[in-house]
């Protein structure tokens, strides 16, 4: 009699409580799929398949930083943002908040490979502080990463391997927060202040054996990101002035009249850079915009 | 009587079939998306990007429409650096066609460096390294879905460099 209640009614009532079940989860997992903001945008082309899309994957500050690194970047004292002002840089909105931790996180990969512990820290410290006004604050609580750059700091692929391990936790809460739209922000930010590390130091090594075409294909990104910030629907002030600092160097570099002999069009896929050579004067005009832009944003609050 | 009762039989037999049918879909399904869960496809797609360092990615996401459809990732490198490009369709929710391309779709003169139609049909994690090219261009060719079933997926695309 117990068995055939069983098989009668219990049997179909859990498969019902099961299926109800499941399909909760599957909605919930639906849904958060269905909440990722995607930053693409409609580029509307020849092609006869629909939806049309173009989006884009820009390189992570932290391989922007390695690779300066290993061109020979060398470490300048007092060529970035002094730590000691970081509150004034938390007051803006998540734009900017967000902007302003590119840089700091720029600077901070430049002190690690550079194997300066102290420096190191203190822009971690100032990250975090930048990051807990955008929801970021996870990834810059983790005490064993102070730990981890102290032991490490003198060994150059430990280091690499944090940088892009904080690289990989950014985007991860930037994925649970339904956040990833606010990524080419922080490259921004990040773009300008390595271009900006690496013009100084273009200017203060006396051999000048730096390799300054990495600032070349650097100012050849600038296309996409611009393209990416755009696709970002807000009309935040803020952002807008990033977008146009970003095109007028990018502008810049295209007037240069070597850039016009070699590069037709803005045409760059099949453009030889190791070709390029600026005359000192292009080269002073070029770091001269881009110090002029980076300083407005460090000094203007 | 006993004619009755076999039909009521052979009825709540078919019902309790259509019911355990529809559990096991339902099963199926909320499997597939929680392996579909955005975080677990990434770290999955990470696995395959060993001894690489990882550097970004993107993930794509797909609403099946009546018409076959296109999507396109530029990627952009520094010349001279080794990269692998990971691509993973496990969650795509149909089989999607991968190729890579050295110049954008408007670009003529522009060549095929990958196409996943050379993989074994099952595959469905891509991976492509490189180096010396500036940029990438990626394409999703998404097939059409006629079920009217609003079906969605999603392809992740990650980065790495040596």
């Amino acid at each position: 009699m117990k068995k055939c209640f069983l098989s009668q009614f219990a049997k179909p009532i859990i498969l019902v409580i099961i299926s109800v079940l499941f399909s909760c989860t599957s909605n919930d997992a639906d849904k958060e799929i269905n909440n990722i903001k995607d930053t693409t945008f409609v580029n509307h082309s020849k092609d006869t398949k629909i939806n049309d899309e173009t989006s884009y994957v820009l390189p992570s500050p932290a391989q922007v930083a390695i690779i300066y690194k290993k061109s020979g970047l060398k470490y300048y004292e007092g060529l970035t943002i002094s730590t000691n002002d970081i509150q004034k840089y938390a007051n803006g909105n998540e734009y900017s908040s967000t902007f302003y931790l590119g840089m700091f996180t720029a600077d901070m990969a430049y002190c690690m490979l550079n194997q300066q512990a102290e420096n190191s820290k203190k822009y971690y410290k100032a990250s975090k502080i930048l990051a807990e006004k955008i929801g970021l604050i996870q990834v810059f609580s983790n005490k064993s990463i102070i730990e981890r750059i102290d032991r490490n700091i003198l060994k150059q692929d430990s280091i690499i391997t944090i940088l892009s391990n904080i690289q990989s936790d950014i985007e991860d809460i930037l994925m649970q927060e339904h956040k990833e739209y606010i990524s080419p922000i922080a490259f921004s930010g990040a773009w300008i202040e390595s271009i900006y590390l690496a013009a100084s130091v273009y200017e203060k090594s006396d051999k000048k054996d730096i390799n300054y075409n990495l600032m070349f294909e650097q100012i050849l990104i600038a296309r996409n990101l611009i393209k990416s910030l755009n696709s970002i629907d807000t009309k935040d002030e803020f952002l807008n002035q990033v977008i146009n600092d970003i095109q007028s160097i990018y502008d810049v570099f295209f007037e240069l009249n070597s850039v016009k002999e070699l590069v037709k069009d803005k045409e760059i896929e099949d453009v030889d850079l190791s070709k390029l050579s600026l005359t000192s004067s292009e080269i002073k005009t070029l770091i001269d915009k881009i110090k002029n832009i980076r300083n407005n944003y460090v000094s203007k609050k | 009587m006993s004619q009755k009762n076999n039909s009521m039989k052979s009825s709540s037999f078919n019902f309790k079939t259509k019911l355990l049918i529809v559990s096991l879909g339902f099963i199926m399904l909320s499997f597939q998306q929680e392996n579909c869960d955005p975080m677990k496809l990434k770290k999955e797609t990470q696995k395959e990007l060993s001894p690489y360092k990882y550097d970004s990615s993107k993930l794509t996401k797909i609403t099946y429409k009546n018409q076959p459809q296109f999507k396109e990732v530029e990627a952009d490198l520094f010349i001279g650096e080794k990269y692998r490009i990971v691509i993973n369709t496990t969650c795509a929710g149909k089989p999607i066609v991968v190729n890579i391309y050295n110049k954008d779709k408007e670009h003529s003169k522009r060549k095929l460096l990958y196409s996943s139609t050379q993989e074994p049909p099952d595959k469905k994690i891509f991976i492509y390294e490189c180096s010396w090219t500036k940029r990438l261009y990626i394409n999703y060719e998404i097939p059409a879905d006629s079920s009217n079933s609003n079906l969605t997926g999603s392809i992740l695309l990650m980065v790495g460099y040596k």
